[in-house]
């Protein structure tokens, strides 16, 4: 079932020269996802982004992290069941268009780890990697248990 | 014969996180195919077979669980050629245990020495 409050994220790319000031004004303090809890990112975060092992394709997409997290198409639970211990992670997904007019935009995906904020005790996510999902990748991502919309 | 391809590693240990650029490094369009969110393979956009970097996340704890659970790594038709290294021809599974001893292993070792 389509979600009916999700709205159309129109997000333009930015410039490498605007990426750090991007990254310091909307992610580096932390920002609030859809359910209104708490995502935090650190410069350590910026570095890893920065890198050009992608192609330098999320550098130039870093409105997409803070667009993907506030108004997802969904959440679904990740469950790595091949490692010694199990580690649970939730994908947001979205798809962002450039501007109003595009028909297909680009599908992406933002990884975040849940813990636990020990000075206040309240569940928070700390960032874990954003990157655009090729086809068969998203279709897996998609038969992970939903989590948000909740039905 | 296997195709090799040479490429560059770099690993943070803040991120935890082996970074795999495929030589000639280049800016270009990809998409990613994901693998139980420790390995991202980006591949050209229009392209799957052109390889661009690998990202291993959780790189110690991912190789360190290798030998239990190969089946969630990566399956490529070439070999790998580490620049600056004599390490030439490896399949991916022993290139991340070559890297493992370079970046975790001998620096574990230098600082308890």
């Amino acid at each position: 079932m389509p979600n009916q409050s999700k709205s159309r994220s129109i997000v333009t790319l930015n410039s490498e020269a605007e990426a750090f000031e991007i990254f310091k004004q909307e992610l580096s303090k932390g920002c609030l996802e859809v359910r209104g809890l708490k995502v935090s990112f650190d410069f350590g975060d910026f570095s890893y982004l920065q890198k050009k092992t992608d192609g330098g394709v999320r550098l130039k997409r870093l409105h997409y992290i803070k667009e993907t997290l506030g108004n997802p198409e969904e959440i679904r639970e990740s469950v790595s069941e091949s490692r010694k211990e199990k580690s649970i992670t939730e994908v947001y997904i979205n798809t962002c268009f450039m501007n109003a007019h595009e028909s297909t935009g680009e599908s992406c995906k933002v990884v975040v780890e849940p813990t636990i904020d020990f000075s206040t005790l309240q569940r928070v996510y700390k960032f874990k990697t954003f990157y655009l999902p090729n086809e068969e990748t998203l279709i897996k991502n998609k038969k992970g248990k939903m989590l948000w919309p909740e039905n | 014969m296997a195709r090799e391809l040479n490429i560059r590693l770099e690993y943070s240990s803040e991120k935890d996180v082996l970074f795999i650029s495929v030589l000639p490094e280049r800016e270009v369009e990809t998409r990613t195919m994901g693998y139980d969110h420790s390995f991202l393979v980006f591949h050209e956009k229009h392209n799957p077979n052109a390889l661009v970097g690998i990202e291993t996340l959780d790189f110690t704890e991912t190789v360190s669980d290798i030998d239990l659970t190969s089946a969630i790594l990566p399956e490529f038709d070439f070999t790998f050629n580490v620049i600056g290294s004599s390490l030439r021809g490896v399949h991916f599974k022993d290139l991340l245990k070559w890297a493992y001893g370079e970046f975790v292993a001998k620096s574990q070792f230098l600082e308890a020495a």
